[in-house]
């Protein structure tokens, strides 16, 4: 029997009994359907996860205070204040790996203009935290490195600030707006950035380090040091140093334990790329087990077909055909019904992770080795599940086949 | 005898079924010779182990112990496989209960032999089996499904698939046990043609008035011979085919 006569009688064969051929496949369908549709999905939100960390910048360093423990961050008041502006000039000493360099306060404000007023972060910084964290302007200017360590009261504004406390955005440059009653010129806004995690990039007032540390928070210390690199490869090393001088000469510990900690953009990344790894392939192997639940469909459906049919395995054997091509005609019909639901379950899953994918705001990634997969799977599953009943037929003794009611 | 020239040619052939002490001794040494255009019936009372030997002879099934040649050649311990390869090229099967595919055409089930035999293109299977099908007077049904045909043309179709391969011997077990006496009458007159132009055929049944359009009856009795002759005068099946015709017609 040629390959091409051994298909076409799969085919047909199938397609004789379709409504139960379709019932088979389900199992399939909805096993490879839910393996390529979570595949998608955790493709998607990993690479929508790395996206996200990728824009607040790869080369991007965060020194926090507390020590980073397992369970969490411990802090207490003295830990909270540990970082100081001091320990900036230090690192842009010693640290010579770090390439741009900020300290950070943050704390939220009313801003009013006229009648309009919005309550929005305000963020303490150096110049250099507008490069660090990507922002460009859009009218009028940022602020320079002096400006940044002075105690002027300027401030540039983000687009949704913008937004709300002005009819006209362009209208804001050189503008007074009160930040707690406190007065400041806006000298530029910032271009649009869109939502990170679905936080507001636009929502954001920056103003000069110590006119928000000392003026609006009235504090003596920072809430976070950011720094980047200016290369990708150079993070490591300079978080090393950051460390060491942090722990040496700086001696920010408390019983030889760090009262700090340092993360940088890349460990994040890697972490959460394991995360959705981890899940992943934790979501698959859920949606492999329908797949095997699939197979022991089909194989209960060809042991029925090869009872059925054993009158005409009789007569096929009774004319001559070999054992060996009888157990190849079953094999290859639970194959070709397994590869079938494989191809419409591909087709489902796509659709079904399109579907996710925009409700969850990701993009849905259906990659070759995906499909591949799912092929592969279901010709395994073809395989190994049709052997026995092909293996039923192919034993049957011609003569009782034949007398078979 | 001249043993070159048998086609079939078997030595105290036995078959016994469930060996114990319920065993069933379907054939107690059985040993004949058949030649080339011979037409022989096997008849014997039910029972008598007619089916059982005509498997053995057409490679369904094994003795228990005896000699089976075909054609000079010793088949009893061949493997599986080229047995399918004997039953395949050397054989023609007829049923009593017709055995085609459901829901198939009449040239499909045709071709069913010819499928398992690689020598063959798609297109020259389509020829033989269209042939084969004109041979039994069915070349205006070759594309009809099996089951939309009456109990006489399915027989025919079989007997078709039987010849199909150009076999050297065509075994038929009651072939007209399912059929009417005209259609039994049409369907011998098909095996009496074949026969005319030389095939070997070897048939069960146990109908002495089909016996009687063949050339030699076999009569088996408790899995033993009991008469092995030769028929003298043979009837001719597409006569009494006539008869019957020309006798519905008068009514
Ligand atoms: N597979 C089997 N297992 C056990 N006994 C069997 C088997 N096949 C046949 N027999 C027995 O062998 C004997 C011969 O059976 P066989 O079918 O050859 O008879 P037969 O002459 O063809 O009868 P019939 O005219 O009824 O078809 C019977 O006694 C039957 O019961
Ligand atoms: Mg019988």
């Amino acid at each position: 029997m040629k390959p091409i006569d051994l298909l076409k009688s799969a085919l047909r064969s199938i397609n004789r009994n379709r409504t139960r051929s379709l019932l088979t496949m389900l199992g399939i369908i909805i096993g490879v359907g839910s393996v390529i549709g979570m595949m998608a999905i955790g493709k998607g939100s990993e690479q929508s996860i790395k996206g996200e960390l990728g824009k607040l910048g790869t080369n991007m360093i965060i020194i926090l205070p507390g020590e980073e423990r397992r369970g969490g961050v411990r802090m207490d008041a003295s830990t909270a204040e540990i970082l100081k502006e001091k320990d900036v000039e230090a690192i842009e000493t010693y640290c010579t790996d770090v390439e741009y360099i900020s300290p950070v306060v943050t704390t939220f404000a009313q801003a009013v203009n006229g009648s309009r007023n919005s309550k929005t972060p305000i963020v303490g910084a150096y110049s250099d935290y507008f490069i660090i964290n990507n922002y460009e302007v859009q009218y009028g200017q940022l602020f320079d490195n002096r400006t940044g360590k002075s105690l002027q009261k300027v401030c540039v504004i983000g687009k949704t600030v913008a937004e709300d406390l002005f009819e006209n955005q362009q209208d804001a440059v050189g503008e007074i707006i009160r930040l707690n009653k406190i007065p400041f010129r806006v000298i530029g806004v910032l271009e649009e950035k869109g939502r990170t995690f679905g936080m507001d990039r636009d929502n954001i007032i920056i103003a000069p380090f110590r006119t928000v540390q000392r003026r609006m928070m009235g504090v003596s210390h920072a809430n976070q040091i950011l720094a980047a690199t200016e290369d990708e490869d150079q993070v490591k090393r300079a978080k090393r140093e950051i460390n060491d001088l942090f722990m040496g000469q700086l001696n920010k510990t408390s019983g030889g334990e760090p009262m700090f900690h340092i993360q940088t953009q890349k460990e994040m990344m890697d972490i959460m790329g394991t995360i959705t790894g981890m899940l992943t392939m934790l979501l698959a192997a859920i949606a492999g087990i329908s797949l095997i639940v699939g197979g022991i469909g089909i194989m209960n459906i060809m042991l029925v077909s090869v009872t059925e049919r054993t009158r005409e395995i009789g007569l096929r054997l009774a004319v001559g055909a070999p054992t060996s091509v009888i157990l190849l005609q079953f094999l290859i019909e639970s194959i070709v019904l397994s590869l079938i639901g494989g191809g419409i379950g591909i087709m489902l899953g796509y659709g079904l992770a399109i579907g996710a994918a925009s409700l969850l705001g990701i993009e849905a990634i259906i990659t070759v080795s995906s499909i591949a997969m799912a092929f592969g799977f279901s010709f395994f599953v073809g395989v190994v599940f049709g052997f026995f009943p092909a293996r039923k037929a192919a034993r049957l003794n011609p003569i009782q086949a034949l007398r078979h009611e | 005898m001249n043993n070159a020239e048998s086609v079939i040619r078997i030595e105290n052939i036995e078959k016994i079924f469930n060996p114990g002490p319920n065993q069933v001794r379907a054939l107690k040494g059985v040993s004949f010779e058949v030649f080339n255009g011979e037409f022989v019936s096997l008849m014997g009372s039910s029972g008598s182990g007619k089916s059982t030997l005509l498997n053995i002879l057409g490679c369904l099934d094994q003795p228990t112990s005896g000699k089976y040649y075909l054609d000079g050649r010793d088949v009893s311990n061949l493997s599986t496989s080229q047995i399918s390869r004997i039953r395949n090229r050397k054989f023609g099967f007829v049923f009593q209960s017709f055995n085609l595919l459901p829901k198939t055409t009449a040239l499909e089930n045709v071709e069913l032999p010819l499928i398992y035999n690689t020598d063959f293109s798609v297109k020259e299977r389509r020829e033989k089996a269209k042939f084969a099908l004109e041979r039994v007077g069915l070349g205006d049904r070759i594309f009809h499904k099996t089951n939309e045909l009456s109990g006489g043309q399915q027989q025919r179709v079989a007997i078709a698939r039987a010849l199909v391969n150009d076999p050297l011997v065509i075994f038929a077990d009651e072939p007209t046990g399912n059929l009417d006496s005209k259609t039994s009458y049409q369907v011998m007159s098909f095996f009496q043609e074949l026969n005319d132009q030389g095939k070997l055929i070897v048939m069960v049944t146990h109908e002495p008035d089909i016996m009687e359009f063949t050339k030699r009856k076999i009569i088996l009795k408790d899995g033993s011979i009991n008469k092995d002759e030769k028929l003298e005068r043979q009837l001719r099946a597409s006569e009494k085919y006539d008869e019957l015709v020309a006798k519905d017609e008068t009514h």
